[in-house]
């Protein structure tokens, strides 16, 4: 079932903004910060996130899930993750066209700031997506663990798949297209699988699975470790 | 009489209003742009850079300063015509790789690139081998950059580079990669001249590439 929403459904902090942002836990300049509250309030009035998942049979094999016909190449990383799985949720979610129509207009104008804040947002409200999208997964599927959501584009699992993965979901899910390269439109979407089972693994996802040793994200935890270690 | 410290503070604060009307004032002054652009403008972009790189700015201080460096070359641009000894820093075409598209990092060192004096074209998303060599040759372009954030689109950038060889213009240019999964290595084991993992560091790089 597809499921919309308001912005407001999401609870999202300004916060979690700033820290996609690369603030860590600094505060940004009130300038920013009267932004930030600028475009939460665009938010508010404009922004319609939405997503879908559906709760499918089907079984792993190596470092594939076969589900009927159809067989997603998950690649090792994420199919050792999703061991001891059940059954696999399939969900698409997304910031919505009315996100991506402000961010379109961004893009044209020359306010590279607004458009760096509204893009953090953005990010920010696919994953709160997301998250929301799980806790109704966790009241279909009451007591039953599942695994964290993994996605076409991670951890070895190729982005072209994303078209594999669309073809077991409804036609036109939540407004999402696929472009050639198999990418989402609109941008600030997610899409991949959980796996759900008595005895799945429930570990966070994080940057400790994942292979890339220069990624932003590493670098990024090592210096805000860095700081926080050395501040008296 | 026009305080010039003003026009530096207001790039590494990133003060668009008092970046342009101390560049005015001093215009009205007959201060040489050169100097306001040498001594204040690139001067306050390199303090914000150095802010960054030492984790003590962040992106939106970045912006608001190349914003700010915008502004007052805007207003400097019609005597740097003029003064022909004034002049971008170079031309660079830049664009996300085929395949991808994600734009904010490019974006980020398009502002800055533009706000430390470089020309820039911005191809946009989802850029193919024959744009990005077309681009190049109609610009006449200094540098290329690209950009990438899936490990699944970066290694479009060598093809990228192969049609540069295969056009015949691979030595009429300097290609610069970045993006997150990227490395210095992938940099080399594909053939670019040269990797950053900020706007700031792109900005630098950009200008050791062209000996500016």
């Amino acid at each position: 079932m597809e499921y919309h929403l308001q912005f407001k459904d999401l609870n999202l902090s300004k916060e979690a903004v700033y820290t996609k942002m690369g603030y860590g836990k600094e505060l940004p300049d009130e300038p920013v910060r009267q932004l930030v509250d600028k475009l939460f309030t665009t938010a508010y009035t404009t922004v319609k996130p939405r997503f879908y998942f559906q709760i499918s049979e089907g079984q792993l094999d190596q470092d594939c899930i076969i589900c009927g016909s159809c067989v997603l190449h998950v690649n090792r990383t994420i199919a050792t993750l999703l061991k001891n799985s059940e059954r696999f949720i399939f969900f698409a979610a997304t910031a919505g066209m009315e996100y991506q129509e402000i961010h379109n207009q961004l893009a044209n104008s020359d306010d590279a700031l607004t458009l760096f804040v509204w893009d953090s947002m953005g990010s920010c409200i696919a994953e709160a997506t997301g998250d929301l999208m799980e806790k109704f997964v966790e009241a279909t599927l009451p007591d039953i663990p599942h695994t964290n959501r993994f996605s076409p584009g991670y951890c070895g699992w190729h982005v072209s798949e994303q078209k594999l993965l669309f073809s077991l979901l409804p036609p036109d899910v939540c407004g999402i297209r696929l472009n050639d390269s198999a990418l989402m439109y609109p941008i600030k979407s997610i899409s991949g699988v959980i796996g759900s089972g008595l005895h799945v693994d429930t570990r966070k996802y994080g940057c400790q699975f994942c292979e890339l040793e220069n990624c932003y994200k590493k670098r990024l935890k090592k210096r805000f470790n860095h700081e926080t270690q050395t501040q008296p | 009489m026009v305080n010039l410290t003003n026009l530096y503070d207001a790039i590494v604060k990133g003060n668009l209003e008092l970046a342009v009307s101390t560049t005015r004032e001093a215009l009205q002054e007959n201060i040489d742009p050169q100097t306001l652009i040498s001594d204040y403008l690139i001067k306050g972009m390199e303090e914000i850079g150095a802010q960054f790189e030492a984790g003590k700015a962040y992106v939106p201080n970045l912006l608001m300063s190349a914003r700010a460096m915008k502004g007052a070359l805007e207003l400097l641009k019609p005597y740097m015509e003029q003064n022909k000894e004034v002049t971008s820093l170079g031309k660079v075409v830049i664009g996300t790789v085929k395949g991808d598209l994600h734009d904010i990092g490019k974006n980020l060192v398009c502002s800055m690139l533009e706000g430390c004096g470089f020309e820039v074209i911005n191809l946009g998303v989802d850029v193919s081998d024959e744009k990005f060599v077309q681009a190049a040759k109609e610009n006449k372009a200094n540098i290329v950059c690209m950009s990438a954030l899936l490990t699944t689109t970066m290694v479009y950038m060598k093809e990228v580079i192969k049609a540069f060889e295969k056009a015949g213009i691979r030595n009429d240019v300097k290609i610069m990669v970045g993006g997150a999964p990227l490395s210095e290595k992938f940099a080399e084991e594909i053939g670019a001249d040269g990797y950053s993992d900020n706007a700031n560091a792109a900005v630098t790089l950009a200008r050791k590439l062209l000996n500016k």
